[in-house]
């Protein structure tokens, strides 16, 4: 595989927090179903997998973060944890989608090529992706972006046999038919690995200070509010 | 013994490495957000909590480098804990936190106001307990008697507007950038005593509280009027900046004067961003009468900063362990230093 055996993956993006440690094949993970408690729970998740691993803190060789979109606050937690940790060990960093990662968790679980996610971001608007699983690889059919709850329909295909729409902003979909939405399923750092293993092939991994929270708004949005 | 400071409270990012033995900063590194917050007329906090995370890493690798020292070598990490903006406060916590949880290293929450209060002991050390304090920032106008490191008792503070949110939204009615305490203080200059009669509100309270909003509406007024008659011209906006900086610091003063005399103290540590105000310092200096003295941190310890979190640290290391858990407190009062 590759040279990097102990792996922490750090997911904040959405309301629970949750982290996984991966030592060689072997994944131990803590999550909390307790909403917006990234801060408060999230160095002693890291410390009680250390401890379950008997592993030291120096030890990790490589830090996945789920860096959005999301939470504004859960995201900026997540980089935070990481990028400190990252830079004391002099380790590096993989930034994963937020909505990829939630994608890959779909295919595993119901086995269907084409997931589209939706999220919702509040202040009715949306997040979406999607993305194509096939032979171990993952394509990005759309490219991730923050849109309207109105234009919601203009990306969609209700009637699709093919695609499983996921995630909590199915539910501002009209007439979708149930068996093709799913939208009881939360972005989870146990599911992580397989994506962090692709970044790894691609060498995709950076510096510490290269990472940052990828909102999906921009400081536009401030401007429009002036 | 050597202590990591980081302030992120508002719009600067501070980093700063302490030397408790030889009581000496090592560096100092600071981000000012103040260019992208002056297209707002003032801080955006969430705009404020994205640019901690952009320049946190960055400053933190070249404090270390131009001192030629490692982060392995610190002893312990300083970081605000409050009062100030939540999202903003959240970045500096993650990163302390995460930081000492990697190097096993104890992390200490220090008190904002706190550390401005003490950082003048830094630039001033011969300064001696017990004194009087005046805080005086965006956020804060704060009077209080200092007993000791530590023990702070509020004699009063503003029941509205701090000061420095006065000089920022009356330099905003009058046009000039943010932040205005700087533009007011440097308009001032060439202004002229008129006839404007601001108030000084509530300056002859039988309490040390103040009040601004009162003045801030009669600046208001006035520029309104003055407006009617005439197009605002620079010499008009230097009479308004310089009669309201007067009326500020003459509200100020009284109260700091009063609090002296009826608590039999001879010292005030003036702290915070508007402390920074050079005709402030002068009127303190020369008005304050005989027997009084006051005392400043250097200015570039007024404005926020991560010396003096750093410093603070150091002074609170034997009190303050924290544990694992990020979290910020955001309104945290001067008087509960214990109960962070």
């Amino acid at each position: 595989m590759s040279n990097f055996k102990n792996i922490l993956a750090i997911e904040t993006s959405g309301l629970f927090c949750s982290v996984a440690l991966r030592s060689g094949e072997e994944i131990k993970y803590n999550f909390t179903e307790k909403e917006n408690e990234h801060g408060l729970v999230i160095l002693d998740f890291i410390d009680d997998l250390l401890k379950r691993f008997n592993l030291e803190k120096n030890e990790l060789d490589l830090i996945a973060v789920s860096n959005g979109p999301g939470s504004f606050t859960g995201l900026r937690v997540g980089c935070s944890v990481a990028q400190a940790l990252a830079f004391a060990n002099d380790i590096p960093l993989i930034p994963l989608s937020s909505l990829a990662v939630l994608a890959h968790q779909a295919h595993s679980k119901f086995d269907m090529k084409n997931i589209f996610v939706i999220t919702n971001a509040h202040m009715k608007e949306l997040y979406i992706g999607s993305y194509q699983f096939e032979n171990e690889q993952i394509k990005i059919l759309e490219k991730e972006c923050l849109i309207s709850q109105e234009d919601l329909s203009n990306y969609v295909d209700i009637n699709s046999t093919e695609t499983l729409y996921v995630g909590n902003g199915i539910t501002f979909l009209e007439n979708i038919v149930d068996k093709n939405a799913y939208k009881n399923i939360f972005s989870h750092a146990s599911n992580m690995f397989k994506l962090i293993d692709l970044a790894i092939e691609q060498k995709s991994y950076v510096a510490a200070e290269e990472v940052s929270p990828n909102y999906l708004s921009g400081e536009e949005q401030w401007q429009k509010a002036k | 013994m050597l202590v990591l400071g980081i302030e992120t409270s508002c719009d600067e990012t501070g980093i700063a490495l302490y030397d408790g033995k030889q009581n000496k900063i090592i560096f100092e590194c600071l981000y000012s957000q103040a260019n992208k917050h002056s297209l707002y007329g003032g801080v955006v906090p969430e705009l404020a909590a994205r640019d901690h995370v952009n320049k946190f890493l960055p400053l933190l690798k070249k404090g270390f480098k131009d001192s030629g020292l490692s982060l392995k070598a610190i002893d312990a990490i300083a970081y605000t804990k409050g009062p100030g903006l939540r999202g903003p406060l959240m970045v500096g916590a993650s990163f302390a936190k995460s930081l000492g949880f990697a190097l096993n290293k104890p992390v200490i929450a220090v008190h904002h106001m706190e550390a401005h209060l003490l950082m003048a002991k830094y630039d001033a050390p011969n300064l001696s307990y017990p004194f009087l304090t005046l805080l005086v920032s965006g956020g804060h106008t704060i009077l209080a008697k200092v007993d000791k490191s530590g023990s702070y008792k509020i004699l009063g503070q503003t029941i509205d507007d701090a000061v420095g949110e006065a000089f920022d939204k009356t330099a905003k009615m009058l046009g000039l950038k943010y932040p205005g305490g700087p533009e007011i203080e440097k308009r001032s200059i060439q202004g002229k005593c008129m006839d404007y009669n601001f108030p000084r509100p509530i300056i002859n309270s039988d309490d040390y509280n103040f009040s601004f909003s009162g003045l801030k509406t009669a600046v208001l007024y006035k520029v309104n009027s003055l407006k009617k008659k005439e197009k605002l011209s620079e010499e008009l906006i230097s009479n308004v900046c310089y009669e309201f900086q007067n009326a500020a610091i003459d509200c100020l003063l009284h109260k700091t004067k009063k609090a002296l005399k009826d608590f039999h103290l001879n010292q005030v540590v003036l702290s915070g961003g508007v402390a920074a105000n050079k005709e402030l310092r002068r009127r303190f200096s020369e008005e304050l009468g005989i027997g009084y003295s006051s005392i400043y941190p250097d200015f570039s310890h007024c404005t926020d900063n991560g010396a003096m979190i750093a410093f603070t640290g150091f002074e609170k290391f034997n009190l303050s362990k924290e544990d694992n858990r990020i979290f910020v407190n955001p309104r945290w009062s001067l008087e509960e230093i214990a109960n962070g």
